[in-house]
């Protein structure tokens, strides 16, 4: 069993005389982690973090023994504790770790089986929310999902050897400590997310969890960034893309019959043409060309697209008088959708997609015995699976919705 | 993890975010802290992420 902490506080530690070790290396990487948790990126990341005393004690299970390490790391100078704490508030203690110790995260190795079990019961606990259609589907991810590590490992190594050097103090002629500043911080952090999200991967520490509020199942993979998905093992695995996703889930929703009388059919059937044929963004960027006379990008409008679709009514502006030229009732209808709660617009299109995404297709790929990943509004498979799901997601668009996307298929190395 | 954690305060570019403070776009794709990545981007859709000040990031790949 594995935890992290940063390189210099391992240093520190070996130069100091405490009994049980792995007590101050269960509580340094439980700092790290609910810092991660609860998403403090960082220019500047290192700012106290509030956590409950039952985060440390469900794993190192004797309160002494807690008090006693924590102590020892305190009176160290390698965590530092906010002392403030307040019940009534519902504010836990805060600690970070000493600035001059920011470094690249390492692993150190647990021996002590009771502490492993509890952090195992720890991590099983965050997987049960899960409803049993989606079983077959969490217990390969679980089971299977694994990470090219040291060719991952060596990619963010290299991302982070290739950054512009940081002024530093020349120990030897071959070791350079860059000074503490902003930069420095915000680098190693930067490195320290990559390095947990394949590490994390790669130790079998999986969450897959389906989201209450929109269906989407949020794992690992939704998660990894993008550049380092190429590091997911398998010798033949395959990405299946709905093109232009988003416009056409808008186009399942307008096309449902309550929705057709507030829609002018011209315009709802060259809509529903472009989003089907899988051309939306393309087509959309050549009409803007025609009335604008300038050009744009496809990442340019993808983002404008999101903006007319999920922001608040009144902004944007320009970019949905763009979009409103083109497409009026549309562009009314969505106005009107949005006009009391605007997020409830974009939870309602995100249901659609995890409906036929997750709940339907994953379902008839699992009776079809296709072993799949998904990624939201994507799925990967063996290329040997490639044909049978490609014609799943098919049929179960016109069966269910009467409409079919297209698909992007690519192979994922 | 047992605790249910709160979705702000998000501590991201040098600031604590709140909801009111953060773009519509990400308010209204961010809907549980699971879905949020190590960086703090939300997935809305077509391979594209949105963070809380409303930048995007693509997937050049989709």
């Amino acid at each position: 069993m594995k935890r992290y902490i940063p390189e210099k506080v391992l240093t520190r530690i070996n130069e100091l005389d405490f009994k049980n070790k792995e007590h101050l290396y269960v509580i340094c990487d439980m700092i790290y982690r609910v810092h991660t948790f609860k998403k403090i990126e960082s220019k500047e990341s290192n700012s106290f973090v509030d956590i409950p005393i039952n985060y440390f004690t469900d794993i190192i299970s004797k309160r002494e023994s807690f008090y006693s390490a924590m102590n020892f790391l305190k009176s160290s100078e390698i965590i530092i504790c906010d002392n403030n704490y307040s019940k009534l508030q519902g504010k836990a203690l805060g600690y970070k770790f000493n600035d001059n110790l920011i470094s690249k995260l390492i692993p150190v190795e647990i021996k002590s089986k009771s502490i492993g079990k509890r952090i195992i019961n720890n991590k099983n606990s965050r997987n049960s929310f899960v409803d049993d259609s989606l079983k077959m589907y969490k217990d390969y991810f679980l089971k299977t999902f694994k990470i090219d590590y040291v060719s991952a490992l060596g990619y963010i190594d290299n991302w982070f050897n290739s950054q512009e050097p940081l002024p530093g103090i020349y120990l030897d002629s071959s070791y350079v400590v860059p000074f503490l500043n902003q930069d420095w911080i915000k680098l190693v952090n930067k490195y320290n997310q990559y390095f947990m999200s394949i590490s994390s991967i790669n130790d079998g520490e999986l969450f897959f969890r389906k989201n209450k509020t929109n269906g989407r199942v949020d794992t690992n993979l939704t998660n990894l960034k993008s550049e380092l998905k190429r590091f997911i093992i398998g010798d033949n695995l395959y990405q299946l893309d709905i093109k232009n996703s988003q416009p056409f889930i808008l186009s399942l929703y307008l096309n449902r019959p309550q929705n057709l009388s507030k829609i002018d059919s011209n315009e709802l059937t060259k809509y529903s043409d472009w989003t089907s044929s899988g051309m939306f963004y393309y087509l959309f960027e050549k009409e803007y060309y025609m009335k604008t006379g300038k050009p744009i990008s496809i990442k340019e409008i993808k983002t404008m697209i999101f903006c007319i679709f999920y922001s608040k009514n009144g902004s944007y502006i320009k970019e949905k008088g763009i979009f409103k030229s083109m497409f009026p009732s549309i562009f009314n209808f969505i106005e009107n959708e949005k006009k009391n709660k605007h997020n409830e617009f974009a939870i309602k299109m995100q249901n659609i997609e995890s409906k036929i995404c997750i709940d339907i297709i994953c379902k008839e790929l699992d009776k079809e015995n296709i072993k799949y990943y998904t990624i939201h509004d994507a799925w990967v498979v063996d290329g040997n699976d490639v044909e049978v799901t490609e014609k799943i997601v098919y049929k179960m668009f016109y069966k269910h919705l009467n409409r079919r996307p297209t698909l992007k298929i690519e192979k994922l190395k | 993890m047992k605790k249910k954690q709160k979705m702000y305060p998000i501590y991201y570019n040098d600031y604590w975010w709140y909801e009111k403070n953060c773009d519509s776009v990400f308010v209204a794709c961010y809907s549980c802290i699971e879905a949020l990545r190590d960086d703090c981007a939300v997935y809305v859709g077509d391979g594209s992420w949105v963070f809380p000040d409303g930048t995007f990031e693509h997937d050049p790949n989709r």
